[in-house]
């Protein structure tokens, strides 16, 4: 349904160009729930705005394509643009915040969405609105209706906001870190709402996040994303019980156990690199506790059997 | 080893220069022609105006210099003009471009100084007010809102009023420009006051401030060292930006009389005086310093429009 | 559980007793005379009681709101107390008369921030950044020593020397953190208030950050008063572990008991809030509903409109701390428990 073919996103600051995101293929099948997970500069948010065409200048999609049901849509423009966004591809952000207009009440935005995109009388939009709301949990939906956003807490925010992404039916849900706001008992709530929701609405999503707990508990698969390339690629369950790229490996160990004390946790050395650092081999290999000379020498592609793949030398898929 | 070096001294030297030659400041300035262009004036105007007495072609001042046969002479590429006066004279014979190269002196002088009192004054309230808080802020924000009611030549004209109500009239020249340069700053510490007070009031709040109260900093400590830095960049825009109408009002205040006296030439009393004879066709006496007060205007402004955009982190 | 964990053989280095920080959060004055609107307090911390061993880590727990941060602020002396006292090393802390006597015991706490981005002057070097400390308290230290202590301390966090000559913006969020430790250190501190220190950091940083302050734990014997949201950050760091919801202390004791049988309702909810990486797939039950307004906090137990085993006695009266091994429980339901069992 959803078909990314080796995007490019570049970035131009000042003089130079950098590469934020470096040839990421991947595809989505109706209904399926995708997982992106990678640490701060690794570029999944940029996937995922790229995906959606919301990239703003000066970042600007470099190669590649992305189609969505059998047409591209990476290419599109303004009126066509919107329509295909807003219409086809429901967006969640991390501070719900920046996806409500403060200025007009929960139930405008919402009635004004419906009418506008499906051509519905106000009355019938106003009940689809209220059915969605009441969906999404929130407590009084018509009476909450005429309420602006400041109103709300940030978890019945969030549940607005899933309204407002899911009130058209789209047939892919990107929801950027839609948790990391929130306290950790609504985390929860949020989490299973999304994929209640999803589900009840026929919408694949791809989720968006740094934490391996969510990925964990609401994702079938999962794309590890370093350094603006996936590293690794393969169902949820696998990639976090057996992960096959030393980088998974390690961002698995470096979590700390919850039922019991180590003495000490394992971690990556250094840090990711910087934006725009091109390295010729492996991005992942000066950190790399196995590299061989040849991760320094060549990048290695995406390999594997069952669906599991990994982007490195030393997996026996890739040699 | 390489300490040692000349060459790698030179370099070790110079390595400063370079950074900031690389830096997105020097970059985001080398690559805005505008920004370039207006600098390239603002510098010319200014160190002209500062060597007056060498670069200029003749002494206004020079009583015995002038002759009343030179008056009136137009710009020398006018019938009539002469090649010696090269825009003309006024009806006392004096040199206009000599006039206007000291008038910019004085101009761009009694700019710079306003501006800098305004800056102490309005950063020292500013940093006060924002830092301590309570009935401080509250007097001061107040005073400020009652100073912006009033238009700044209002308060140039009162403070030059009472000025001169009690001083001799003898102690009128002396005191006339310290007078100016104070009505002016006066008129302009507000926008350094609210600005910085809004700042410290952010950064105040935040980690490194407290980590520095941790550490065990005394309060104005605090204020000084950490604080007041952090809000140097938006005062450098305003000061600049400033430093334009600083330079105009010097012009108005000068031009309506209760500015710089007038046998003193500044750009404003140069337009003044020139200006009552402008309908008996001599129009250049007033028009070349009009036209000087609007390019260095134009050009600070244009500077200060550049460097505001170049410091805002949310435009990079 | 080793002997001399259990036997108080000195006394805490930091106490708190009935610490409580109320703010003032009416509209001002004209507001109120014209528009109407009445005084209104937010109760950010409300009488709580801690003890924090010599040498241990104690991890405050909580969700937004919680009261957490205002706590770890109270105990480092950045706000004044409301009500109750603080003492440190015997010393009575929450009289604040800038003493000699006083600045050489507050120099002894130190904080590291949450954000690694705001935590460092940016216009300041590394070197002038850490030397901070020495500077203040030790003047006397000539330059040339002054700088070696940096470089140790640089070292000792695990940085590079040549760090010391370069800004803030130079470093990433981990390098940060690690600078800012190096500051809190230079001040030859024993008990070290860490607001979420680890909170902005990712995960593979997280580790090296959590790592470093055991070790630095190991070496220096400091004292922790961890500050944190994060269940598993919190398992790996604590010794002691309190759980603050909506300005009190709920439930507070060993780490290993209380993470492996929570007694408080809250503490049970939130520890199975956490996501399992063990079983992927398995859904957490969420707590229902939202932590109130800490400014109009629910009468009574300010956990009864979500709490399962809420009682008609929980809406009305507030439960006192019942003492539970080394720690407490502050819960009706655990009451009546524990009193029938």
């Amino acid at each position: 349904m959803l078909e990314v073919r080796d995007i490019h996103v570049e970035v131009e600051i000042r003089r130079r160009r950098l590469k934020v995101i470096d040839g990421v293929s991947l595809s989505l099948a109706r209904g399926e729930t995708l997982g992106i997970v990678g640490e701060s500069g690794a570029g999944k948010s940029m996937l995922g705005n790229a995906i959606a065409g919301m990239l703003e200048p000066p970042l600007h999609i470099a190669g590649g394509s992305v189609t969505l049901e059998g047409r591209r849509i990476d290419d599109l423009k303004g009126e066509e643009l919107r329509a295909v966004r807003g219409r086809r591809i429901g967006m969640v952000f991390q501070d719900p915040l920046t996806s409500l207009n403060p200025l007009f009440s929960i139930g405008d935005q919402l009635v004004e969405t419906i009418t506008t995109r499906l051509g519905i009388g106000r009355a019938e939009a106003r009940r689809r609105a209220i059915a969605l709301l009441e969906a999404t949990g929130l407590p009084d939906p018509a009476e909450r209706l005429g309420h602006y956003p400041h109103q709300f807490s940030g978890g019945m925010r969030q549940r607005v906001v899933l309204a407002l992404a899911l009130c058209l039916d789209p047939v892919l849900v990107i929801a950027d870190e839609p948790t990391t706001a929130l306290d950790v008992s609504v985390q929860a709530q949020i989490i299973r709402l999304l994929d209640r929701l999803c589900r009840e609405h026929g919408s694949a999503v791809i989720l968006i996040t740094h934490d391996m707990g969510v990925i964990a508990e609401a994702t079938e698969r999962v794309a590890v994303m370093y350094a603006g390339r996936i590293v690794e690629i393969g169902p949820t369950e696998r990639v976090i019980r057996a992960p096959r790229h030393p980088y998974t490996r390690g961002l698995m160990a470096s979590i700390p156990p919850i039922d019991r004390r180590p003495d000490r946790l394992a971690q990556i050395a250094g840090s990711m690199p910087r934006i725009g650092t091109v390295l010729p081999g492996c991005p992942f290999s000066p950190r790399c506790p196995s590299a061989v000379a040849r991760c320094h020498e060549a990048i290695p592609a995406l390999a594997g059997g069952n669906g599991h793949l990994a982007a490195c030398w030393l997996d026996e898929a890739a040699s | 080893m390489t300490s040692q070096h000349p060459a790698g001294q030179a370099r070790r030297l110079l390595r400063p220069v370079a950074r900031l030659w690389q830096s997105d400041l020097v970059w985001s300035f080398r690559n805005t022609p505008y920004a370039v262009v207006s600098l390239a004036l603002v510098l010319a105007i200014a160190v002209t105006a500062l060597c007056a007495h060498w670069v200029a072609p003749h002494d206004p001042f020079d009583l015995a210099s002038f002759n009343i046969l030179d008056s009136e002479l137009p710009p020398a590429w006018v019938e009539g003009g002469s090649p010696e006066f090269i825009l003309g004279t006024d009806t006392q014979g004096r040199d206009v471009l000599s006039l206007i190269i000291y008038g910019a002196r004085l101009s761009l002088l009694v700019g710079l100084a306003s501006v800098v009192f305004g800056l102490v004054l309005g950063v020292g309230l500013g940093l006060l007010s924002g830092y301590v808080g309570g009935w401080v802020d509250a007097l001061v924000m107040r005073t400020a809102d009652v100073k912006l009611s009033f238009p700044a030549i209002l308060v140039a004209l009162l403070v030059n009023g009472v000025a001169r109500g009690f001083l001799p009239p003898e102690m009128h020249g002396q005191i006339a420009i310290p007078v100016l340069i104070f009505s002016i700053g006066m008129s302009g510490w507000v926008h350094y006051a609210r600005t910085v007070r809004g700042i410290v009031m952010v950064e105040r709040r935040k980690e490194y401030v407290l980590a520095a109260q941790i550490v065990g900093r005394k309060g104005w400590e605090v204020a000084l060292l950490h604080v007041l830095p952090n809000t140097m960049s938006p005062v450098t825009v305003i000061a600049t930006i400033n430093l334009a109408t600083a330079i105009l009002l010097e012009a108005t205040l000068s031009f309506l009389g209760v500015g710089v006296p007038p046998t003193e030439p500044s750009l404003g009393t140069l337009i003044k005086v020139g200006s009552e004879y402008m309908f008996s066709g001599i129009w250049w006496v007033t028009a070349f310093p009009s036209l000087l007060l609007v390019v260095l205007v134009l050009a600070v402004n244009l500077l200060g429009d550049w460097l505001r955009d170049a410091l805002n982190p949310n435009l990079q | 559980m080793s002997a001399d964990r259990q036997a108080p053989a000195e006394r805490p280095l930091l106490e708190m007793r009935d610490v409580a920080r109320f703010f003032d959060v009416s509209p001002p004055w004209y507001q109120r005379l014209f528009g109407g609107g009445s005084r209104r307090v937010l109760r950010a911390v409300d009488g709580v009681d801690l003890d924090l061993p010599r040498g241990r880590t104690l991890s405050l727990v909580g969700e937004s709101g919680c009261g957490k941060s205002t706590l770890a602020r109270l105990a480092v002396g950045l706000y004044p107390l409301s009500r109750g006292s603080i003492r440190f090393d015997g010393m009575e802390m929450s009289v604040r008369d800038g003493s000699f006597a006083e600045r050489r015991t507050r120099r002894r706490i130190q904080m590291i921030f949450q954000d690694p981005f705001a935590s460092l002057n940016p216009r300041w070097r590394v070197a002038r950044i850490i030397g901070e400390p020495i500077r203040v308290h030790e003047p006397g230290t000539g330059e040339a020593e002054r700088r070696s202590r940096v470089r140790e301390l640089l070292e000792m966090v695990g940085l590079d020397a040549d760090a010391a000559a370069r800004y803030p913006h130079q470093f990433s969020g981990g390098q940060r953190q690690r600078i800012s430790i190096a500051r809190a250190l230079a001040a030859r501190p024993d008990l070290l208030i860490c607001d979420e220190p680890t909170s902005a950091l990712d995960v593979s940083v997280q580790a090296q950050i959590l790592n470093l302050m055991r070790e630095l734990q190991e070496e220096l014997g400091l004292t922790y008063l961890f500050i944190s949201h994060d269940l598993s950050a919190v398992r790996f760091i604590s010794d002691y572990v309190g759980v603050m919801y909506l300005g009190r202390l709920v439930e507070w004791g060993e780490a290993e008991t209380l993470f492996r049988n929570p007694r408080h309702p809250y503490t049970r909810k939130l520890l199975e809030s956490v996501p399992n990486l063990a079983e992927p797939g398995r859904a957490r039950t969420p707590i229902a509903g939202e932590v109130p307004s800490p400014l109009s906090p629910p009468p009574g137990c300010h956990f009864n409109p979500r709490c399962p085993l809420a009682m008609a006695k929980c809406r009305t009266d507030t439960p006192g701390m019942v003492r539970t091994g080394p720690g407490g429980v502050r819960c009706f339901a655990v009451e009546e428990e524990t009193a029938t069992a």
